[in-house]
Order: C-alpha cells, then sequence, then structure tokens
C-alpha cells in the first residue's frame, strides 16, 4: 500500500456523488445535464422535458441488468452520469431483486424486509462502482408533506431505502423556486433534507439559461467542491500532523506515568505539547482513563491523586 | 457569582416538551434532577454502545451476535479514538453564566462521535438535537460532529460542521426565556448550580 502525506494528495480527479431532489418540473434533468461529459439514465422520460439545445447523450433502460450493462459501456466515454430518478432505480432495484432472491417476495405477494435488505445492499454496492468512475448525480422526485404546522419536502422513494440513499452522498440539495428565483438548499432545515459539505452550503441561485448560453451549472460546482477540498487538505495537512506527533508522544507519557506525582507531571508534559486538531483533549481524556485504571481519583480538596476507596480497602 | 450547569440531555428534554404528550411532565422530573427508571430503548442503547466501545478497545465480539456486524462497524469508525471524553466551558449568555457540560461518545482527530442506537431512524432526524451544537461548543478545535446511528442492520452517518450549526447560545436563550414564563427559573437554579 502506498501511503500519500497529505501535502501531495490531489483531488483534481475525485468523483462527486450529489443528490438533487424537487417538485416534478422545476428543472432538474436540465440542471443535472450541466454537470461534465454527462450521460442520462432516463428511467423517468425526463429527457422530453428538456429543451433540445440541453439535451446529452440520454440511454432508456427498463432493468437493473440493462443499466448495469449500459454502465458498463459508459466508462471511458463520460465523467458524469446521471441516473433520473433515484426512485426509480429503487424500483428497479426491486424488480430485479424480486426476479434473483426467492426471499424478496412475502408468500402473500408483497416486497419483503429481505427483499430491501438486497435493494439497499446493492444501492451501496453500485454507488461505489460508479464512482470508481464517474461523478454520480440522483435526481428524486420531491412530495410535499405536512409535519405538525411545517411543510416538508421529502424525497420520493419506496420504504426504508429512503434513509439509505443519501448514504454514500457528497452532497445534497433542494432543488426549488423562491421569489421567482431558483435555488440549491444544500444545508438541511426543517423543510427538507440535504447534505453540506466541502464549503458547499446553504442558498446557492440557480441562474436562469438564456439562449444559446452553455448550460454548465453543475460543472463549475464540482470544480469549486475539488478546490475547496485541495484547499481544506492544504490547510489540514499540517494540522494532522501535529495532533498525529502529539498523541504519539501522549502514548508514551501516559504509559509512563504510574504514581500521584508522575500523573502531575504528565498532564503538565501534555498540555505543553505542540497539539493539533483535537490531540490535548485526546491526550488528557487518555491520562485521566490511565490514572482511573490504575486505581485513583483527583482529590479537589487535598488537591492530590488519591487511591479510590475500593483499592485502600484491605484486602482480605 | 454562582455558573449554572447545563447539559445537552437537559435542553433535549426541553425540546421534546412540546414534541410528546408526557414531555412537559418528563423535563419537569429532569429539571428538578429525579432519578428517572431506564427505558427499554436506553438500554438498548447502551447495550449497542458498550459493544462497540468493546469493539474498538480491542475485545473480539460474539461473531453470531446480530448486532455484531454493525458494532464493528462503527467501532472501526472510532477506533483509536477516545471514548467518554468529559469536557466543560463556560458561556454567557444574556449576562447569565453558564457551565455546559457533556461526555462525549468518542473524540478521535477532529471529530467527535456520537453513537446511537434508533429502530426508527429517518435523514435529518438529529437536525434539531441541542447536542451537535453543545458539543461543538464544548470541544471548539473539532471539525465535524457526526451521529452514527444504528437501527440493528444498517449504520447510517449523520454529520454536521460548526458553519450549518446554530450556535449553542440560540438554543439556551429559548430555553431560559420558557423557563421565565412558566416561573421555573428559582427551579432550575435550585437544582442546576455548579459547584
Amino acid at each position: 500500500m502506498a501511503i500519500i502525506k497529505p501535502e501531495n494528495m490531489d483531488f483534481r480527479d475525485k468523483n462527486i456523488i450529489a443528490i438533487i431532489s424537487g417538485l416534478p418540473g422545476v428543472g432538474k434533468t436540465t440542471l443535472a445535464l450541466s454537470a461534465p461529459d454527462v450521460v442520462l439514465i432516463d428511467a423517468d422520460e425526463g429527457i422530453v422535458r428538456v429543451k433540445p439545445e440541453h439535451r446529452k447523450d440520454a440511454a432508456i433502460c427498463k432493468t437493473y441488468e440493462e443499466l448495469l450493462a449500459d454502465v458498463r459501456s459508459f466508462e471511458g466515454h463520460y465523467k458524469t452520469v446521471v441516473i433520473d430518478t433515484g426512485g426509480a432505480l429503487i424500483e428497479m432495484l426491486k424488480d430485479w431483486a424480486i426476479r434473483t432472491e426467492p426471499t424478496a417476495s412475502r408468500k402473500n405477494g408483497g416486497f419483503s424486509q429481505q427483499g430491501y435488505g438486497f435493494v439497499k445492499t446493492e444501492f451501496l454496492r453500485l454507488s461505489a462502482e460508479l464512482r470508481k468512475k464517474f461523478n454520480v448525480v440522483f435526481l428524486f422526485h420531491s412530495t410535499m408533506t405536512k409535519l405538525d404546522e411545517t411543510t416538508f419536502y421529502d424525497i420520493v422513494c419506496e420504504g426504508s431505502a429512503k434513509t439509505m440513499v443519501w448514504q454514500p452522498a457528497d452532497l445534497g440539495a433542494y432543488l426549488h423556486i423562491s421569489n421567482g428565483e431558483r435555488y440549491l438548499g444544500f444545508t438541511p432545515t426543517a423543510n427538507y433534507n440535504a447534505k453540506a459539505a466541502y464549503g458547499i452550503k446553504g442558498l446557492i441561485k440557480v441562474p436562469e439559461l438564456s439562449p444559446g448560453e452553455p448550460n454548465e451549472f453543475l460543472t463549475r460546482l464540482f470544480e469549486r467542491v475539488r478546490a475547496n477540498l485541495q484547499a481544506e487538505s492544504e490547510t489540514l495537512g499540517p494540522q494532522k500532523e501535529a495532533y498525529e506527533a502529539a498523541m504519539a508522544r501522549a502514548r508514551e507519557i501516559v504509559g509512563n506515568a504510574e504514581t500521584p506525582e508522575q500523573f502531575l507531571a504528565a498532564g503538565k508534559e501534555i498540555r505543553g505539547l505542540a497539539h493539533g486538531l483535537t490531540s490535548e483533549k485526546e491526550a488528557i481524556a487518555l491520562l485521566t482513563s490511565h490514572i482511573a485504571g490504575l486505581g485513583y481519583k483527583w482529590d479537589g480538596e487535598a488537591k492530590a491523586y488519591v487511591k479510590t476507596a475500593s483499592d485502600t480497602k484491605p484486602s482480605k | 457569582m454562582s455558573k449554572l450547569l447545563l447539559t445537552q440531555s437537559l435542553l433535549s428534554d426541553f425540546a421534546w416538551v412540546f414534541r410528546k404528550d408526557d414531555g412537559y411532565a418528563d423535563f419537569l422530573r429532569t429539571l428538578r434532577r429525579e432519578p428517572r427508571a431506564t427505558s427499554k430503548a436506553m438500554f438498548a442503547g447502551i447495550d449497542f454502545e458498550n459493544r462497540v466501545t468493546a469493539y474498538a478497545s480491542g475485545e473480539k465480539l460474539d461473531e453470531t451476535h446480530k448486532l455484531t456486524k454493525v458494532a464493528q462497524e462503527v467501532g472501526n469508525e472510532c477506533y483509536m479514538g477516545q471514548f467518554q471524553v468529559r469536557l466543560s466551558r463556560e458561556i454567557v449568555v444574556d449576562g447569565v453564566t453558564f457551565l455546559c457540560y457533556g461526555v462525549l461518545d468518542c473524540l478521535k482527530a477532529g471529530e467527535i462521535f456520537d453513537i446511537k442506537f434508533s429502530k426508527t431512524y429517518e435523514v435529518g432526524k438529529y437536525l434539531d438535537s441541542p447536542q451537535h451544537p453543545m458539543y461543538l461548543y464544548l470541544c471548539p478545535e473539532a471539525r465535524a460532529f457526526t451521529y452514527l446511528v444504528s437501527d440493528g442492520d444498517w449504520v447510517y452517518r449523520e454529520r454536521y460542521t460548526p458553519d450549518i450549526t446554530e450556535h449553542i447560545s440560540a438554543y439556551i436563550r429559548d430555553f431560559m426565556r420558557w423557563l421565565e414564563q412558566r416561573g421555573l427559573i428559582d427551579t432550575y437554579a435550585q437544582h442546576w448550580t455548579a459547584r
């Protein structure tokens, strides 16, 4: 295994998985087609609603096996795969599970709990496989529900798979119109789920495309993600090194502390280390746990470590 | 001047006042620091957390137990982290000094992890929880707080960074305002004054 130092990490080719949800007709498919070198897996006939000038290559799949075959053929030709919609993909996966896994169907006909297990496992496997070669944009229709006094826009996705689809995503946003302008909401709110990461957060305005204007909103957004990741890595690198060094030294210090005097000296030495990230708090917690393990506790009145009661009792 | 002790569980119980029928009674019990019975759900949470901690500390788990796979997945995430990290930090809100206190399930390389067991997990479940605002305040060096949630079959992650998290002072302000309206400030001061 090759070890890469943080300063040598390169995120220029990192593939991104994003979820975009929104009410039907808000412009999800057109927006998704603004991703770099994109191909659409159209399970929702979404391409029909895209203006001809913004249409891109599309594959129409009826079964999960067809989808897998199409994805294999995309390799080397495209950088981004759009799945329109994620909800339709889950339906395809259910159909696949019923055909290939006997326990996916209940005896009385419905889809079984085990069936959802297969669907979730395969969804995660597919996402991981796609990410190795492509950016992935999962589109989801939203539906409006009322929770107490709050309107909530939830993704349309069957059963317990609804929770799982968010797990592999780096980013998730709700596309909506507010005061006549379109926005992607990346920070979760009481009104919709979302996923903010790599400095992409809050509301980001999606400009309307004028005739002839290139459709490249997501291409730019993905570039921004990679630039933010690179910057974050450069800032974090020295902190991580300081963290590793401080924790390694703290483990030595803690390992050598066995008496109340040494505990005090160890605490002082740990506080004096050059720390990074949360190393100081972790090292102090490590020392505290070590001291307790040796049967000592801090006596605030005596201002010293003393043996705990159970350890001071004479043994029978 | 004495300080008022504040924990995320007190603020969480306050949030439940508006969400469940017996929320007010439960909150009053917490405010008066009356002992409460451990519920079945709490036992399940403690049992799961113990399995994760044991695995992350190098113990072998019973491979035939139904929770072993998910406990290992969470344990791998927490491996080499510090468990049960006790932290406190003062905060002054509207002239009142509070001592915030919390026990982090796991702290590792700038990340706080909280281990949850929930049979009814849904995405965004912890969005309104005061736990991540409180713990990110207690540990300002942390870059993120992640809820590692298992329903027994799967592990879900819900991650909050400081830049998308409301500051804990907003929760404290709402809490104090409500206590004042209800005439409960003295009860709070009586039972929650920090030594």
